[in-house]
């Protein structure tokens, strides 16, 4: 049963985070309410510690809010257990991380293929784990790199991995926190065009950080974040 | 699963060196548990060979006398079947029915004997037993092993002639070798004689024990075997179904050597010490090193659990990763284990200083046994899986949030 919006992917209700240490509360979200439809190219942007990072995190249940609702798919993540919020983040959830995050002892080939085996589900595409990443690593132009390992390769091809590791199981949301700050300008640049058409040609919502002008020119819809208040909606 | 495994083998090679030397330090350990037991496993198994070959395998006894007729609800007849020894005839007619038993190798009799033995200077109370053991006494002079309490009384070695009267009979003994007795003996002083010699001076003797040796393949329990073997149930069978054997208790000689099984139970008891410091040892090192492994990795896992790997998986994979090494530490120890035990075994085995007491080196080989080495490596495997369990369990408890972040 749904209990949001059914046009929306992500819906966050009146979210909080509060960070505790001692005595000491930081609120690194504060009341922030928004929705992200189905589709959407959306640049989350603000200075340093604004809360994007926060907001990505709970979006994506890698942290659970204080306060208010998350809602992926109309349903309240902060309902579900361990095991379900694992599930959660295998099938619906993708996420390209600043530092590419790719597991050093793992081909590049089985660095993408690897979400497809958490959870066992045979024929869950027409084509095997092995082909569809060999296609997803074509698709990101780096077909002839599987073998590899990623400390050979560079880091505008490590962030593709990274792309499509996030696009094994053609979840419905891609997170990208900061997806360009590590690369130079050029290699940045082709990684924001690849993110765009993929958005364009698979009907993937993405949200990604940035507090880089060039970067969220790219978005269709920009929402800004400062002091973890929601500050600006643009599209 | 298979996923799991290639991946956790690789992780082993990430710091080779880390690896190798945490497998160092259990194979160590696997090793010295290896090999102390490979020492005494041969101590006692050639204890236990010499206890069969010299005591038999089963041991008849005649009941108490004294202890049945003491009993206050034993009536006079009851003591009177209890002690129903059998005499000289009697007992040659009962050997030969227990040889005609397809179990049954060899049958002695043994008599208790009491008196005195002495020389010309010095005389001293003696008992002991008449043992049936093939030797015919020739001449006067009968063969006799003499305890060393009463050969040092009687100022005596191996190849003199003393006197005795021994069962209400003179003789003429001549020690045939001396030998270190019980302490609970020592106030009166052992001696040993063919039972033939008391056959000879006395008409017909009672017998007070039987000893049985069993056939090839046959065994009783024994040392590490709680049960005997299939043919040693019928070997009893055929005691227990001998009506004329009824006033005698049968009992399994290996088992049944309090000597032997005494030294075994400290043996044991300090095997399990040792055992455990070295099991701890070793868990503790696997639980330092995965504990550093895990920290080092924390950017790592919290990137496995954001692509939704459940962390039962994860721990699975620390699990494995571990086992690989104990597993590798196991084989390396059951090779290098076998191999010094056959180069000790080929060098004439350990030699050890004599105890207080006793005059002659002690010399142990190494038996090196497989279900030693499949226990060893249990308990190696054992102490890296829960090592490997407890140094996971925070995993269960770190936010990915705070795994992700970068540490330099």
């Amino acid at each position: 049963m749904s209990d949001g919006n059914a046009e929306s992917v992500l819906e966050f209700r009146n979210v909080s985070k509060i960070y505790r240490s001692g005595d000491c509360e930081v609120r690194g979200l504060n009341a922030v309410s928004a929705s992200f439809g189905p589709g959407e190219l959306t640049a989350l942007v603000g200075p340093s510690g604004s809360g994007k990072s926060t907001m990505q995190h709970l979006g994506a249940g890698f942290d659970r809010a204080s306060e208010g609702s998350v809602l992926l798919m109309g349903r309240d993540i902060g309902a579900y257990g361990e095991r379900e919020l694992s599930f959660l983040r295998n099938r619906h959830i993708g996420f390209i991380f600043q530092s590419f995050n790719l597991i050093p002892v793992m081909s590049v080939l089985e660095n993408v293929m690897y979400p497809a085996g958490v959870y066992r589900e045979p024929h869950r595409f027409e084509e095997s784990p092995r082909d569809r990443a060999m296609a997803l690593l074509a698709k990101v132009g780096i077909a002839d790199q599987g073998k590899k390992r990623p400390h050979q390769l560079s880091g505008g091809q490590r962030q593709r991995v990274a792309i499509a590791r996030a696009l094994m199981n053609a979840p419905e949301l891609i997170f990208a926190d900061e997806p360009t700050a590590n690369l130079d300008h050029e290699v940045g640049a082709g990684i924001l065009d690849l993110l765009v058409g993929l958005n364009e040609e698979l009907g993937t919502t993405i949200i990604f950080s940035t507090h880089d002008s060039a970067v969220m020119s790219r978005a269709r819809r920009v929402v800004s974040l400062k002091d973890g208040c929601l500050v600006g909606d643009k599209r | 699963m298979t996923r799991i495994l290639a991946f956790a083998f690789r992780n082993v090679f990430r710091s080779p060196a880390r690896s190798a030397s945490l497998a160092a330090i259990a194979t160590i350990g696997a090793c010295v548990l290896i090999l102390i037991a490979a020492g005494y496993e041969d101590l006692f198994h050639n204890a236990a060979a010499q206890s069969v070959a010299s005591d038999g395998d089963i041991l008849l006894t005649r009941e108490d006398v004294a202890d049945a007729a003491a009993a206050d609800d034993v009536t006079d007849t009851d003591a009177s079947a209890k002690s129903a020894a059998l005499t000289w005839a009697e007992y040659r007619q009962a050997k030969q029915r227990l040889l005609a038993s397809p179990f049954v190798k060899e049958v002695r009799a043994e008599s208790k004997i009491d008196g005195i033995v002495g020389t010309a200077e010095r005389s001293a109370p003696c008992s002991g037993s008449a043992f049936e053991d093939g030797v015919r006494a020739d001449g006067e002079a009968i063969p006799a092993t003499m305890g060393d309490a009463l050969a040092r009384t009687l100022g005596i070695a191996k190849g003199a002639e003393v006197g005795g009267l021994v069962a209400d009979c003179g003789m003429t003994l001549k020690v045939a070798e001396t030998v270190k007795t019980e302490a609970t003996l020592r106030d009166r002083f052992y001696v040993k004689i063919p039972l033939d010699a008391l056959v000879s001076a006395e008409a017909d003797p009672k017998v007070d024990a039987i000893r049985v040796w069993l056939k090839d393949g046959v065994s009783a329990p024994s040392l590490g075997r709680e049960s005997g073997s299939a043919g040693y149930d019928g070997a009893l069978k055929a005691i227990a179904g001998m009506t004329e054997l009824k006033g005698y208790s049968i009992r399994s000689m290996p088992m049944g050597n309090t000597e032997i099984n005494k030294i075994v139970g400290v043996y044991r008891s300090n095997y399990r010490v040792v055992a455990i410091v070295v099991g701890l040892t070793i868990a503790l090192a696997f639980l330092n090193v995965l504990s550093l492994s895990v920290y080092e990795r924390q950017q790592e896992l919290g990137t496995l659990r954001s692509m939704g790997t459940p962390i039962a998986q994860i721990r699975t994979m620390l699990v494995a990763e571990t086992l690989v090494v104990a597993l590798a530490s196991c084989c390396a120890a059951a090779a290098i284990s076998a191999i010094a035990g056959a180069v000790i075994n080929a060098c004439g085995g350990l030699t050890f200083p004599a105890p207080p007491g006793e005059s002659s080196d002690i010399h142990v080989g190494m038996l090196v046994t497989a279900s030693r080495i499949a226990k060893v490596s249990a308990l190696v495997l054992l102490g890296g899986a829960l090592s490997a369990l407890a140094g996971s369990v925070k995993l269960g408890t770190a936010s990915i949030v705070g795994q992700l972040e970068i540490r330099d």
